[in-house]
Parts: C-alpha cells; structure tokens; sequence
C-alpha cells in the first residue's frame, strides 16, 4: 500500500511535468491544441512539487538511504510506464481534463 | 569550442559503447538474473523441501547439530541456516578438512534438510543461481584474474559511454518520454534514451560500484606500493581496511553453560523481534571456540548484523559487530550493498531486475544502431563482414537469453548422477549461445531476428512444462502446496516466452510491411 501511494504521487509528478511540454501536451489533448504559459507553468510547478513530495514521503517512510533506492527505482519504473502511455494510448491520459 | 566538444564526445561514446557492447550485454543479463540467485537456486534444486509450518528456532538448531555431528565431526566450522521467505529450508554447511587418506579436499559443503525426519536430502548437483549470476564478473572458461580485469574493463568503457552520453543527449528533460514509432533510426535512438536516461541512477551506480567492487584486482598495484608484495602484505591491508568496530561485553553465564543453544536462546532475547538466519559454530573443539548467531536485521540497507560469543578466563564474552571503523571502508559498504540489492524486499528486487534489463536494452540498442548507420550509408556496398556482424549481433543479443533457458532446461535433462554434473550445465548455457549464433549466421537477414524470437519463446515456454514432467513440481502443485518460488519461477517462464512470442508476431508483421511498402531488393 506504502509502495503504490509512492507510485501514484511519482506517476502524477512526471504526468504532469510531461504535460507541460508541448509536445506530449498535444499528443494528449489533440494536435491543434497548445497549452497556455501559464497552464504551462501550473503543470511544471505542480510535476516539480509533487516530485518532490514524493521524496519526502519515501525518505520519512523507509529512511534517507533506502528511501532514496524506492524513489529512485519507482521513478524509473513509473516514468516509463508514462513513456509506453503517451507513445501508445495518450488519449487515455486526459483523465476527464478539458483543456482550455 | 562547445559544439566541438560535443562532437568529440559523440566519437568517445560510439566507440566506447561498442567495443565491450556484448560483454557488457552478458554481464547485465547474468547479474539481473542474479538478482533471483536464491529463487533460480529453488528451481534448480527442486528436491529442497520447503518447511511449511512456523518451527520452533530451537528445534532447527538441535536438528542441524545432530545431524552435522553425524556427517561432518571432523569439520571445524559449522553453520546452521534458518528458514526465512526466500530460502524456506532448513540448510547445513561445513568446511571439509583436507585428508588424503580419504581423499578430500578443503572446501565448504552444503546440504539441505528434510524438516521431518532430520535427513539430508540427496538433491541433484546444480551449479545454481550462484553461478549465473557469478558468471557476470568471472566470465568462465578463463583464469579468474582475467575475467576480473575484462569485467572491470568493460565497466570502465560503459561509465565513459554514460558519462559521454548524457554529454551529447542534448534534450535530456525535454524528450524525457519521447518514443517515436515507425520512424527508423529516429525511433531506435528514442528508445535507446529511453532504455539509458529513465534508469540512469540504477546505471550510474551499478557501473561505479561495479568498478569498486574488483577494485582490489584492477588496482593491485596500489596495495603493492603501500603494503608491499605478496599475500602476506595483502592481508595487512585487508586487515586494516575492514576492521570493525566491536563492543564486547561480559555476559552473565557461564563458561560451562555456553553451548549453541544457550547462545541462541541469549541472541534471541536481544533482538526478539528479528529473525534469525544462520548460527555458526567456529574454531570447533579448540579453546577458542567461538558461537555466531546472525540475524536478517532489516535496518537500512545493511543487510545482517552478528552477536558471536566466546569462552575468556572462564566468562562469557559477547561481541556484537557495528560496522566497518574506516570512512572508506563504510562507502564501500554502501555501495556493495546497493550493488548486491541483497536488502531488497520484492517489489525492490524486480525493480532492480528491471533496472538491469534496461541497462541490457540500452546496449543492444545501441549496438543496433552502430550496425544500421553504417548498413545504411553503403545500402549497396556494405561489406559482407558488416552483414555477418550485424547477424552475430542478434545471434548475441537474443542468444544469451536462449543460452540461460539452455542452462535450467540442462538442469531438468542431464543425467541425476552424472559426474561434473554442475560443470555441465555451465557447458550447455555456452553450447546454447554458440548455436543461436550459429543460426543467426544462417538464417536471411530479414528474418533474422523473428527466428530467434521463436527459438527463445520455445526454449522458455517449455521450461515449465520440463518441470512437471521430469519433477513432481508443475504450476498446480505449486500452487497447491503454497511453493510460491517454484510457481513464481514458472509462471515467470511463461511470461518470458509470451513476451518472446509477442516480439516475433511483431516483427513479423513489420517485416512483411516493409517487404511489400517499399521495393528495396536484398538479397534473399
């Protein structure tokens, strides 16, 4: 349970950090749509922070040194998780969003 | 200057990366599977018998004296192992004196025992999990010392080749999770950043740590220089390298009373809420014999902590090791233990076993790429040396795979009793890469790779069904028995071969589209 609370806070740190880069923004939303600076700068900042958390929380659960190994390894895990979703079904990744 | 250096760093990487690219493919491979080096241990050795029911620590002890004081009296150190959830039996090991007259040599033996009766069980010879994963930095089939060297080597070219890498990516962040489909080489250098950037960590430190695990072989000279020549000087520097601090202390029983069991009993009060993995009896029948008990302590990422108790002045004495005394000696710690991952609970295990496949992804696909540049600048003219090579690359790449399925089946189908048992299995992995090779050189180029996707789909997908015929172990025994190792271990197989057989389908359909899409005439 520990572990894939990691995973979800991981997941939704590289999703959103990938949405804000135009190119997997339109492969998400559609290819005539680009996402504002500022929703740009919402998601890096929230990709950034919830990264972030998610360190925090693996290091406050299995320690510094074994805490980094978790959020290493689930970050890479995830992260091409996210890779295969947006390459073969990244309409699946709106989640109910509507862009603006 | 800027661009420049990025050239030159373009030139180190490519080469770099391709010298030692399938050495370094073998040694992923191998030490990825090590990772499972206890579960492959089970399937290799199915007449193990997993002890069911919670057992009383005592009882094991008991157990493994008696029948270690049968079959091994003359031994000076003992070691009992408790069972635990990866290696669920209870096992004996000895260190055999050297006896001519007998006709024995000094070495460590092992053997398992039934947790009824008490017996040792006779199990096939295997050369096991240990020796796969072993195989990553011995390399086999030549002296020792060289195969540390190449290993080494090898390492040393694949840190140059990360560090150079990350050099000439030039949109690290920006194609974090760029994969490209359908366009060529485009896609293959997608996939080969994939395979490289989002385990990066995992590569960084496997391949350092890795160099600073043989460090001892690759700079001998070091040691030759400050401690002097020879194995004596050696040892002085070992010796003052991995000191320990101890904290010993008297403890209240008596020089008569302290027996293993005693020990045990006084271990297990210390550390209740630990179990324990192995108890060890050394300097047997001298004065300073000397009791380890050694606990599976799941602090951090140490992997075991050890009270040992001994007889001084008609006391007790008990010292409990806390680690390494130097500052070097605590990193090396550290990174050993990242290395072996023996801290890891499952979920990090097949991580790291990812990880490992990764890495062995980003150096196939990196030699894919080195072959396809230069297939592609002479479409007409590329030298049949090429050709052959860019074969010998898939007989390697999809070889060693077949080549490990080749090792577990041997295990299934070389006689019981056969002598050099445990060698020969080591010969059938080397037999299997060889013949992958053999019918990668044979097969037409474009169906290469297809053809060795079936062999390696074949050779994976029957392992489990070997197992229900030739054992008593297949995936409803397994599972009704509760052998989670061995049902883990088949269905695992099975998964192999259906993501071999995907593969093929895959790339036969590919092949078909780009034979009939475009009408590049290759030779047949």
């Amino acid at each position: 349970m520990l572990i894939l609370m990691l995973c979800v806070q991981v997941f939704l740190g590289f999703y959103c950090l990938s949405l804000s880069l135009t190119r997997h923004y339109t492969q998400v939303f559609g290819a005539t749509r680009r996402a504002t600076p500022l929703r740009v700068r919402f998601y890096r900042f929230s990709g950034y922070s919830m990264l972030l958390i998610a360190l925090f929380y693996s290091v406050s659960i299995w320690g510094l040194a074994l805490g980094l190994v978790y959020g290493l390894g689930t970050a890479t895990f995830t992260a091409a998780i996210l890779a295969l979703l947006l390459t073969y079904m990244p309409r699946r990744l709106t989640f109910g969003q509507h862009p603006d | 200057m800027k661009p420049r250096f990025r050239q030159s760093m373009n030139w180190l990487h490519t080469w770099s990366g391709f010298i030692f690219a399938w050495l370094l493919y073998f040694i992923f491979i191998t030490g990825s599977a090590g990772y499972f080096e206890n579960e492959i241990d089970r399937w290799m050795q199915p007449e193990r018998v997993v002890v069911q029911k919670p057992m009383d620590d005592a009882d094991i002890l008991a157990m493994g004296t008696r029948q270690l004081s049968q079959s091994a009296d003359d031994a000076s150190q003992w070691y009992i192992s408790f069972p635990s959830s990866r290696d669920p039996y209870i096992g004996i090991s000895w260190l055999q004196p050297a006896d001519a007259s007998k006709g024995t040599v000094r070495q460590w033996l092992d053997r398992h025992l039934h947790p009824d009766s008490g017996d040792i069980i006779s199990a096939r010879q295997t050369s096991g999990g240990e020796t796969l994963y072993r195989l990553h930095y011995t390399l086999y089939y030549m002296p020792l010392q060289l195969g540390y060297i190449l290993t080494s080597a090898a390492a040393m070219l694949m840190l140059i080749a990360l560090i150079s890498g990350v050099i000439i990516h030039k949109k690290i962040f920006l194609e974090f999770f760029t994969f490209r489909t359908g366009k060529g080489l485009r896609s293959w250098l997608d996939i080969h950043n994939i395979f490289s950037v989002l385990p990066l960590p995992f590569h960084l430190m496997i391949t350092y740590s890795g160099l600073m695990l043989l460090m001892t072989v690759t700079m001998a000279t070091v040691i030759d220089v400050t401690y002097g020549e020879g194995e004596q000087k050696h040892r002085q520097f070992y010796t003052a390298a991995q000191a320990e601090i101890t904290t010993e202390q008297v403890i209240s029983m008596s020089a008569a009373q302290l027996s293993p069991e005693a020990a045990l009993t006084d271990a297990k009060a210390r550390y209740a809420s630990q179990p324990v993995s192995y108890v060890g009896i050394l300097a047997r029948g001298t004065e300073n014999q000397q009791i380890e008990v050694w606990f599976a302590s799941q602090r951090s990422i140490e992997f075991a902590s050890m009270l040992s108790y001994r007889e001084q002045d008609g006391q007790v004495v008990m010292s409990l090791s806390e680690g390494k005394a130097g500052a070097a000696a605590r990193v090396y710690d550290v990174l050993e233990h990242l290395h072996e991952g023996l801290f890891a609970d499952i979920y990090l295990r097949w991580l790291y076993f990812i990880c490992g496949l990764l890495g062995a992804g980003m150096i196939a696909t990196g030699a894919i790429m080195w072959l396809k540049k230069r297939l592609a600048k002479g479409q007409h003219s590329a030298s049949c040396a090429l050709r052959r090579l860019a074969s010998i690359n898939a007989g390697m790449i999809l070889g060693i795979p077949v080549a490990i399925a080749c090792y577990f089946a041997s295990n299934r189908l070389l006689p019981f009793d056969m002598a050099f048992r445990a060698e020969w299995e080591l010969h059938c992995l080397f037999i299997g890469l060889l013949l992958s090779i053999g019918l990668a050189v044979c097969s037409a180029a474009q169906s290469v790779w297809r053809n060795l996707c079936w062999l390696a789909a074949v050779m994976f997908g029957w392992l489990p069904l070997l197992n229900a015929l030739t054992t008593e172990h297949n995936l409803l025994v397994s599972l009704i028995q509760a052998d989670w190792l061995m049902l883990g271990f088949d269905l695992c197989m099975l998964v192999f071969s259906a993501a071999f057989v995907l593969l093929a389908i895959r790339l036969s359909k590919t092949t078909a589209a780009t034979l009939s899409g475009d009408n590049v005439t290759r030779p047949l």
